[in-house]
């Protein structure tokens, strides 16, 4: 690492994450792709590096090579593991539906559907993409938690609402739908992606 | 009372979102498949009995608006409490015990981290830990409307822009490393854009991570003591990012 500049976007995404991008990341399934299995998933353990022992010294120039070192990638990867925070994890995922499109009228509903089910993130990404990619600009999808009011059950689910509705509509969510079921069933939740016929809120807006 | 003592402020409305506490094995440490087994049969008698095993995924996060997040995926298990507020994750080489809202107080999480501690030892048989990583992750809420270009009223940790540039960003991430004891140890600090639960209001994650600088072998027999420095520091370098009037928002006990 060069100039050191502590507020580096690289120094901030490796530092604790221990793993430089490119090894070792695991991009988001296209849609093109199959739904990945967690066996896939195994090959991409981390390989840890050596550690090394701490140092015993005190001199300044010990202290300025530590700061050195310590904004230096190869340091901050060797410490290694990824931050275990669920809520900054959780946060970061509806940033990122926010910024694809999704549009999350409860964020707090849905945040807290996922604190419970913290392993739909990859299948929400995945279908989030894959609705995104099918029906780009003309629909709005809305992700919600449905509440069912007569037995306690809640799951996610995505409304696709075109502005102008197409009459093959159902027959590409059924399709869209296909591309993931496999993958419910490992999962501790719900997602169901569906239209209520509704206009659009932005449209209303 | 020592200064140390007068930074720790009680509130009736913490902000508090979730405590980790994560140990991280040494590359050596003997790991195979059965571990993550051998431990759920003994965290299961703490109460962590909702066993999900899958894929285990963080971000890499950037705060642009249009950037693709970059994951990275690890196989584990998550054992969970019945009402999933408080779980053990288990990667290889790495356990992580994990507190959701409403957190138990330090007092109460210090003996689950030492029994977690203690079950990842006897499962593993090491005597040393390669880190350890204390996080406190804070979820801030104050009103939209004072939050424009007044960050500075509530945060003495803040992203700081010039007056050429444009004062209203769309979202944004700041951090620091800040070194405590000659550099031994690390205190991460981060203060990131988040989604508010309410339009009116502006949310804010503030997260602190404290670990060692550098990885090395850490005594499992100066874990208590190591963890209990951690959480003094990241209470006093909490402190030191806010400002009276958020500890207004969280009604401090006086």
């Amino acid at each position: 690492m060069g100039q050191a500049n502590v507020f580096s976007e690289p120094l901030l995404d490796d530092y604790g994450d221990g793993v430089k991008a490119g090894k070792n990341k695991r991009p988001y399934p296209r849609p093109e792709e199959e739904f990945r299995s967690q066996g896939e998933a195994q090959e991409e353990l981390t390989t840890r590096q050596e550690y090394g022992a701490y140092r015993n010294k005190s001199t300044t120039r010990y202290l300025l090579n530590t700061l050195i070192e310590l904004l230096s990638d190869e340091s901050i990867e060797r410490l290694s593991g990824e931050s275990a925070s669920l809520t900054s994890f959780i946060e970061n995922l509806l940033i990122h539906l926010k910024s694809i499109g999704i549009i999350i009228p409860d964020v707090t509903d849905v945040r807290d559907y996922l604190m419970k089910h913290p392993d739909m993130d990859d299948l929400l990404t995945f279908v989030c993409n894959l609705a995104v990619e099918t029906f780009g600009d003309a629909a709005e999808l809305s992700l919600e938690v449905y509440h069912d009011p007569e037995i306690k059950d809640e799951y996610l689910i995505l409304y696709i609402r075109q502005y102008e509705y197409q009459d093959n509509i159902k027959a590409v969510i059924k399709e869209l739908r296909s591309k993931y079921k496999k993958a419910l069933i490992e999962s501790s939740g719900w997602i169901l992606v569906t239209t209520d016929y509704n206009s659009p809120m932005k449209a209303h807006a | 009372m020592s200064a140390k003592k007068n930074m720790r402020k009680e509130y009736r409305k913490p902000p508090i979102a979730e405590k980790v506490c994560q140990f991280l094995l040494t590359p050596d440490t003997p790991w195979d498949i059965t571990i993550p087994g051998l431990i759920y049969d003994k965290v299961k008698e703490e109460g962590f009995k909702v066993r999900e095993p899958g894929v285990i995924q963080q971000f890499k996060f950037t705060p642009s608006q249009q950037a693709t997040p970059q994951m990275q995926a690890t196989q584990g298990v998550r054992f969970f409490t019945e009402d999933k507020k408080k779980f053990i994750q288990v990667v290889p080489l790495n356990l992580a015990i994990n507190c959701l809202k409403p957190c138990p107080s330090w007092e109460e999480f210090k003996p689950m981290i030492k029994d977690a501690s203690e079950i990842l030892t006897d499962t593993t048989n090491v005597e040393y830990f390669q880190a350890l990583r204390l996080t406190y992750v804070n979820r801030i809420e104050i009103p939209s409307s004072s939050a424009k270009n007044k960050l500075r009223d509530y945060f003495d940790f803040r992203p700081f822009l010039g007056q050429n540039l444009p004062q209203n960003p769309v979202s944004f991430i700041v951090g620091c490393l800040l070194p405590f004891h000659d550099y031994r140890d690390i205190c991460k600090v981060e203060l990131q854009s988040a989604m508010p639960g309410r339009p009116e209001q502006s949310a804010f994650l503030l997260r602190l991570d404290y670990n060692p600088a550098k990885p090395g072998a850490i005594p499992v027999t100066d874990t208590i003591k190591w963890l209990e420095d951690a959480h003094e520091k990241i209470v006093a370098t909490f402190e030191g990012c806010i400002n009276n009037r958020l500890r207004e928002i969280f009604e401090e006990v006086t």
